[in-house]
């Protein structure tokens, strides 16, 4: 930050060329100095100085010794004859400058630790050096760093006169009286009264008040302050990122985002994660609900029109082991500033048609105006299962597969039950503690070096990563990143570039089938037969560890921000944005992998995949006073357009398994698929924003969007929100009290977008491939049910909040109320299949509620001086309804969607328990007719969470810290993932599949007032459909989370010192680290299975479960 | 003055205004991809109509789609093959008790034969909108188009009974469609096999390197017998099975057993080339690759019983494997198991059935059982056995199960026949326990479907 200060300007400004030369001068001096004085800090720059006419040089001279600043001035300059008299006590460095540079035609500049002492400029001074007229007074405000504070309310005492203070801290007032006494008054400043004793040019210098309320928070284009925000945001910053064990970023904000149901399908590296805020994406299958990802201004959602829509990079190639691949993994948290969540119409508005879901600003880490600063990170831990299902074992199991036959009256044959007939009766394997029992070994080592002056800064960090896994073997991901982030301006500020890039390289070798399925085998399951081959009875667990997947995903993401102050007030900018992503898989399955029973040739899946993204935003930016208050504009466009090109190969016979990994050794080469996703987006966007004094704030943003993803006629919309907030604290009402310190209401309204849906589904197209060919001729088949219609999607939304703190903000509420109004919502509609396709994409016609209240509460529970206890709580209550339908009854979703009920309404049978005559199921006949039918006897299940969130605390003596935050979420769902729910619909004992302990509490005989039916090798709608479609799995399956614990410890600055490091922090952390779960037969109770649930982390399906993670490591800088 | 400058200063605002908006509607105006055609310029060309054509015979030929179901799955419920894997929607199947919710069910039974309805819709539809293809094209194309639309049809028929009738590219008023009479669907069925056999060629529109692998005229008249046998319309079954018995300029005629399931056979009427990567969906699933592995799918031990002394069926197409003890009778028409190139391709119609469609009609019809011991024992003789010793009508129809039985097992037909001729419960009620008779041999209507669209009854006897 460079600031300029000038006192009362002298009558003519100095001739150009001397002032050119002192300024070179200077630079050189400066950039001289600013490399070898690294290190000044330490001084007080609290100013004690009472003295009667000294000169100025001599105040230099006071000043850095008491100061440690260095005082550079042009000896021509200095009028060595004029005196100052000074008196002040514990003056900040500024106060003092501003009081002896009055009057002397100087002005100074703090850079770094230096002040430069030279004439005030001309220009600045002009409108000064006229005669003001009789009472107008002209006055600038600053803070303790000598910065402009915007925004002050100027109240002439006694009178309603008033101003409020411009960007530069600048104001002005008339026909007032010599003698007034000013009142300057502002939300983040300490009040302040000066008599003005005739005086009509006034430098004033307040107090800054430190709340949280005023950390910087980044909005769409631009920033803000808690305290300002007229929008719905959520952050977490670099410090709850540091604390946790994550690989992907977005992960860091589960538990601690009111608003956001945050999961990842699986607890594999680099896995899908899936982010729903506000609700967005629940209850409608497939609609995409990707929110918008923001890094350093350039759109990351690099959502490609892939089905179901998720942004996986992998949306086109060959998922291994971990499914899906989050290109978000590809940014190490390390390097995050801050990621800043915005929820409502006003914050997302500005992203029209990407808003819709939500938007996450990620911003990386910038160089500061310091000394170079290098620091290191590194950290080793590991990392295991932390819950496995209780599996019968083989005793229990035997009994309930002869219990199964004898129900049905089947005679076990060598046939028909070898686990009864031929397999040991004896044997017994925990398949759990065989497949992913192990340990997993994580390495993490990140070293960055920043710096800069006031002109230029830059950060540069580099990141090495890997990680194993818990399964059998040797499996591991590897990743190596780089960022840097320069910024330049100009010498007058004018200019402005700010460069980042990044380039990582992630490698991931993995089994190709996620090993954590294999949990139901029969416990007695020989891996071999009598004759030494593989056991394909069932999937060989032994051929999965021959099945390998590799995948290398490269990713460069750079963005170009520059900017130029045409005039005062008016700005230009560009923000040009380029991401690409490349990833090249492979993935075999050799001959010998394979059940010699059926057909073996060892196969190769081979793909790459390009993603390239770029975005152009020419944008104009004004700012002014108008009256009280401040108006800023923006306008511009953005050009966007994603292309996805990949090509997925299939090549099988190789002539030997060695040579499976090269598509060039098979016999036959197939192209799977070759991909070509084209999307291209534009629009033009305005942005008003008015501040009248701290009191009232009012924004409005307007968009049009055109998307290449709707036909002709339908390629444009229409959207905008306005925000406004009135900090009522401010108002004179609340001056006289202590308690409430902060008080906001603040409310918003608009319409958002969305349009993430498959590219080119408007018109009827035929794909040809290869992949399917007849007689050697590559076919055409039609690929898609075209609608002419497809349209925006649109949801206006509401939100109304309370913002309240306490206490001189020590205790902080905000509290949230939101309705979103989602309609034309699009989705791949579900068809009868009768029609040859099983949907199409559409608008449904229905409207959906998302509404909700979001409470955060952060309180600073004790604070002595050493002892430091603060803690932060979340908390969404949700709720989902399906508003209106016109004409339901008559659609393919008539028996799916209840007006009234939430749009995710689980119809089901009523389990009515088990007959005890003879084991079977009973279901509630709701319409008494005698026979079950799907129509009318089955009713809504309770669905949805009733509320989630999180509680973090934070405790600190001196360089001791502790943090724990806790997780939790009370939720309806499945309570058992073993029975009842695909693919486990079958009876116990069925067929070869081991089942949960659950399954001990089985009818076995008549009389038995048993919980589950019997078990039985014959199929029965009863116990297969009915039971499937029933209740009895359902229910509470709310859990709590113990996600992250952080033990710092960080060594006295003093012992620190002696080493000439600035910081050293050893910490010991902990990630996953316990779960309370009602759902104890799943691994994890928020995993999702790719392409099974339209929602996010259910639990429903098992995964491999998010790992219970033990690091310790150091972090120093120096 | 002002006011025009006022005015001028709108007009060219919004003139740029305009303008930055046609180029922004410009940009987001995309061409299409690469690897993509308009459904128009699918059918200006007899090469790109013919690729779309194809379809219909390629992806439901990979071991993913229909075909292998039908003729494998489908088959379970009956008496002839026995599961041995441990997939729960087959042993549903093989219990001869599906439930409505089996995921099998839902798409390769129900689905996926109406995609590729769908896409003989579209073709039809297509083709005759094109002013650009040749008629012959045409003729020949959408000839090919029907009899898809009629062979898919005719599983659904005879897996679901009553099935919705989606004949046009109407695909939102297809799907809310109710259940339409078997006999509707019958009706429908022979009337697009008729149009078929009236447009196809005889010649077969596959070259040498790939023989019989499109449907031509005797392939669509062989499936008419077959629909006019089922629908007891005797007198038609005979005309239909005559002119491809009778083919003067195509040869059909029964080799030795161990020829009839080789590609160049001149038994085949019809025949699906395989994919390359894949072998035939036959060999696949009643052979395995290692002699001594157990396939998913063998005879039942009761049913090679059934083959008379001498019957050199019983040693030319079964084969044995004994796993723990057990023996496991191998069906042996095809011999390859894997996917390298082979001589064998999926045969879809072949003669020795219209024999014995000829021989059912004349039993039936009672005026020619001369003529029907012939055509029986054209079948029999080829296989080493006597002529028959059946002699009236009924004792005919008797002896002309029995053959079926062991003529066409493994190809779909049995469940078939013994859900036509009336004697499935007495039959399987013996073999299976858990048969449920009350379903008369049909399938689940899938839950998933009455769920979207009530309009679908259930069949009877899932409820």
């Amino acid at each position: 930050m460079e600031l300029l200060v000038h006192g009362k300007a002298p009558a003519h400004g100095r001739s150009l060329p001397a002032k050119l030369l002192f300024i070179m001068r200077l630079t050189a001096i400066f950039i001289l100095a600013a490399s070898l004085h690294v290190s000044a800090s330490g001084y007080s720059q609290e100013v004690t100085i009472s003295s009667r006419n000294i000169t100025l040089e001599k105040v230099f001279r006071l000043l850095e010794q008491q100061t440690g600043y260095s005082f550079l001035w042009n000896e021509q300059l200095l009028d060595k004859t004029s005196t100052v008299s000074i008196d002040v006590k514990k003056a900040s460095l500024t106060q003092v400058m501003d009081l002896c540079l009055q009057g002397t035609g100087l002005a100074y500049r703090i850079r770094d630790k230096m002040v430069l002492i030279e004439a005030a400029p001309s220009i600045r001074a002009e409108p000064s050096t006229m005669a003001l007229p009789p009472g107008e007074i002209h006055g600038r405000v600053v803070n303790e760093k000598g910065e402009p504070v915007e925004s002050v309310n100027v109240l002439v005492k006694g009178t309603g006169k008033g101003a409020t203070t411009n960007a530069n801290g600048e104001f002005k007032l008339s026909k007032v009286d010599g003698n007034a006494t000013l009142v300057f008054s502002g939300a983040n400043i300490e009040t302040y009264e000066t008599v003005l004793s005739g005086k009509v040019q006034v430098t004033v210098t307040v107090k800054t008040k430190v709340s949280a309320l005023d950390e910087v928070q980044i909005i769409a284009y631009g920033s803000t302050t808690r305290r300002r925000s007229t929008g719905a945001v959520s952050s977490v910053t670099s410090d709850d990122i540091s604390k946790q064990q994550i690989t992907n970023p977005i992960t860091a904000l589960q538990g601690r985002i009111a608003g956001a149901v945050i999961t990842q399908d699986n607890g594999l590296m680099g896995s899908a994660v899936r982010v729903s805020i506000r609700g967005a994406g629940s209850g409608v299958s497939m609609a995409g609900y990707v929110p918008l990802y923001i890094v350093d201004g350039v759109p990351f959602t690099l959502f490609n029109g892939g089905f179901p829509a998720t942004d996986n990079l992998n949306a086109y190639g060959i998922s291994g082991a971990n499914g899906g691949i989050s290109p978000l993994s590809m940014i190490n948290p390390d390097d995050i500033e801050r990621i800043d969540v915005l929820k409502d119409a006003d914050a997302t508005a500005i992203y029209g048609s990407r808003g819709a879901n939500g938007v996450i600003l990620i911003t990386t880490k910038k160089g500061a105006t310091n000394r170079t600063i290098f620091s290191l990170n590194a950290n080793h831990g590991i990392a295991k299962v932390n819950h496995f299902i209780p599996m019968m074992n083989t005793p229990e199991y035997l009994a309930m597969r002869t219990d199964a036959f004898n129900y049905a009256g089947v005679t076990p044959t060598t046939a028909n039950a070898l686990d009864l007939k031929v397999w040991n009766q004896t044997a017994y394997t925990d398949w759990q503690k065989w497949a992913i029992g192990g340990t997993a070994h994580t390495t993490n080592a990140t070293a960055s070096v920043s710096g800069g002056n006031a002109q230029t800064k830059f950060l540069y960090s580099s990141t090495y990563r890997t990680e194993g896994t818990v399964y059998p073997g040797s499996y591991n991901n590897n990743m190596f990143s780089n960022r840097i982030n320069a910024g330049h301006s100009s010498r007058d500020g004018k200019f402005n570039i700010n460069l980042s890039a990044s380039y990582s390289t992630m490698k991931n070798n993995l089994p190709s089938v996620d090993l954590s399925s294999i949990y139901n085998l029969p416990p007695n399951f020989p891996l071999y037969n009598s004759d030494g081959s593989l056991n394909f009875t069932l999937a060989s667990p032994l051929s999965y560890l021959m099945k390998k997947y590799d995948g290398s995903t490269s990713n460069l993401i750079g963005n170009l921000v520059l900017s130029y102050e045409l005039m005062p007030g008016l700005k230009v900018k560009t923000n040009l944005g380029y991401s690409t992503t490349r990833l090249s898989q492979t993935s075999t399955n050799p001959a010998s992998a394979q059940n010699s029973a059926s057909s073996t040739v060892s196969q190769l899946l081979y793909a790459k995949n390009d993603n390239d993204n770029y975005t152009i935003e020419p944008q104009v930016e004004y700012n002014r006073t108008i009256g009280r208050g401040r108006l800023s504009a923006l306008a511009g466009t953005t050009f966007q357009q994603n292309k996805a090109t990949g090509i997925s190969m299939e090549g099988t016979g190789f002539s030997n398994d060695n040579l499976i990994t090269s598509i060039a050794a098979a016999n036959k080469i197939v192209i799977d698929y070759n991909n070509y996703s084209l999307y291209k987006y534009s629009a033009v966007f305005g942005k008003l924003n008015y501040t009248w004094g701290n009191k009232y704030f009012i924004d409005a943003t307007g968009r049009r969007d055109g998307s290449s993803r709707f036909g002709s006629g339908h390629r444009f919309g229409n959207f905008g929100a306005i925000g406004a907030a009135w900090i009522f604290t401010e108002e004179d009402l609340f001056r006289s009290q202590h308690i409430l310190s902060f008080g906001k209401l603040r409310g918003s309204y608009g319409i958002t977008g969305n349009d993430q849906i498959l590219n080119y589904q408007y018109s009827s197209l035929y794909t040809a491939t290869s992949a399917y060919n007849y007689n050697g001729v590559s076919i055409l088949y039609p690929s898609n049910m075209a609608n002419p219609g497809l349209h925006w999607e649109k949801t206006t939304q509401l939100d109304l909040a309370l913002e309240l703190g306490f206490l001189k903000d020590r205790v902080l509420l905000k509290t949230d109320f939101y309705r979103n109004l989602s309609t034309d919502v699009l989705t791949f509609i579900t068809t009868p299949t009768q029609s040859g396709t099983n949907s199409y994409m559409g608008n449904l016609p229905a409207v959906i509620e998302n509404k909700g209240l979001e409470l955060e509460l952060n309180t600073i529970n004790v604070t002595t001086g050493k002892f430091r206890w603060t803690t932060s709580l979340n908390l969404t209550i949700p709720r989902n309804k399906l508003v209106a339908y016109p004409n339901l009854a008559n659609s393919f979703y008539s028996s799916s969607y209840v007006i009234g009920q939430p749009a995710n309404v689980q119809m089901f049978y009523q389990y009515a328990g088990i007959d005890p005559k003879n084991g079977l199921p009973l279901f509630k006949d709701q319409n008494g007719d005698g026979q079950m039918t799907y129509a009318a006897d089955r009713v809504p299940a309770n669905v949805g969470h009733p509320f989630y969130g999180g509680i973090g605390n934070s405790l600190s003596y001196e360089g001791l810290r502790l943090d724990f935050l806790f997780q939790f979420s009370h939720r309806m769902g499945y309570r058992n993932s073993t029975i009842g729910t695909y693919p486990n619909t079958n009876p116990f004992g069925f067929t070869y599949a081991n089942q949960s302990k659950e399954a001990l509490n089985r009818w076995r005989a008549a009389g038995d007032q048993a919980l589950y039916p019997a078990a039985t090798v014959a199929s029965s709608t009863s116990m297969q459909d009915f039971i499937y479609y029933s209740s009895s799995a359902w229910g509470d399956a709310s859990f709590i989370k113990l996600k992250t614990v952080s033990l710092n410890y960080s060594l006295p600055a003093r012992w620190v010192k002696k080493i000439n490091f600035t910081a050293v922090t050893f910490y010991a952390q902990g990630q996953n680290i316990f779960t309370w779960a009602k759902q104890k037969y799943t691994y994890d109770p928020e995993t999702s299975v790719s392409g099974a649930d339209p929602g996010v982390g259910t639990g429903r399906y098992m995964n491999f479960p998010p790992l219970r993670t033990m690091v310790i490591g150091v972090n120093c800088s120096f | 003055m002002k006011v025009k400058n006022i005015l001028d200063r709108y007009l060219v605002m919004g003139m740029l205004l305009t303008a930055g908006l046609s180029s922004c509607e410009k940009y987001v105006t995309i061409d299409v991809a690469p690897g993509q055609l308009s459904a128009e310029d699918t059918y200006a060309t007899p090469a790109s109509a013919t690729a779309a054509v194809l379809t219909l015979y390629s992806f439901y030929n990979t071991t993913q789609y229909s075909l292998p179901y039908f003729t494998v799955t489908g088959a379970l419920p009956a008496d002839e093959l026995q599961y041995n894997g441990s997939t729960a929607d087959n042993l549903e199947f093989a219990q001869g008790s599906v439930t409505p919710g089996n995921v099998t069910l839902a798409n390769n039974f129900w689905y996926y034969p109406y995609v590729v309805i769908r896409e003989a819709n579209l073709a039809i539809d297509g083709i005759s909108k094109s002013t650009t293809l040749p008629d012959s094209v045409k003729h020949q194309l959408t000839g090919e188009a029907k009899f898809f639309r009629a062979y898919y049809f005719y599983f659904l028929v005879n897996y679901f009974g009553d099935v919705p009738l989606a004949v046009n590219t109407l695909e939102l008023d297809n799907a809310r469609l109710a259940r339409s009479s078997a006999d509707k669907v019958w009706a429908q069925i022979i009337s697009d096999l008729k149009d078929a056999e009236s447009m196809l060629p005889s010649a077969y529109a596959s070259s040498s390197a790939y023989p019989r692998s499109r449907v031509n005229k005797y392939a669509a008249a062989a499936l008419l017998a077959r629909a006019y046998l089922y629908t007891k319309d005797y007198t038609n079954a005979e005309t239909e099975a005559t002119r491809v018995i009778g083919a003067a300029d195509v040869t059909y005629s029964l080799p030795a057993l161990n020829s009839t399931f080789i590609n160049t056979s001149p038994e085949v009427i019809l025949q699906f080339s395989t994919q390359f990567g894949y072998s035939t969906l036959f060999g696949s699933s009643y052979r395995s690759s290692s002699a001594t592995a157990v396939p998913l799918y063998t005879l039942y031990p009761g049913f090679v019983n059934s083959f008379e002394t001498g019957d050199q069926r019983a040693t030319n197409w079964v084969d044995a494997v004994v796993s723990n003890g057990a023996t496991f009778y191998k069906i042996n028409k095809y011999k390859l198991a894997t996917a390298t190139a082979g001589n064998e391709y999926n045969v879809i119609l072949r003669l020795a059935e219209q024999y014995l469609i000829r021989a059912e009609a004349r039993a039936a019809l009672n005026t020619n059982l001369a003529g029907a011991q012939d055509d029986l024992n054209a079948v029999r003789n080829r296989a080493g056995l006597a002529g028959t010793t059946a002699a009236t009508s009924a004792e005919l129809l008797a002896a002309i199960a029995a053959e079926r039985k062991v003529e066409l097992f493994g190809e779909t037909h049995r469940w078939f026949d013994l859900r036509r001729t009336g004697t499935l419960n007495d039959v399987i009620g013996g073999v299976k326990a858990s048969y449920r008779s009350a379903t008369k041999g049909l399938l689940p209507i899938p839950t998933t479907q009455i769920l979207v669209n009530p309009i679908l009854t259930q069949n009877e006897g899932y409820n």
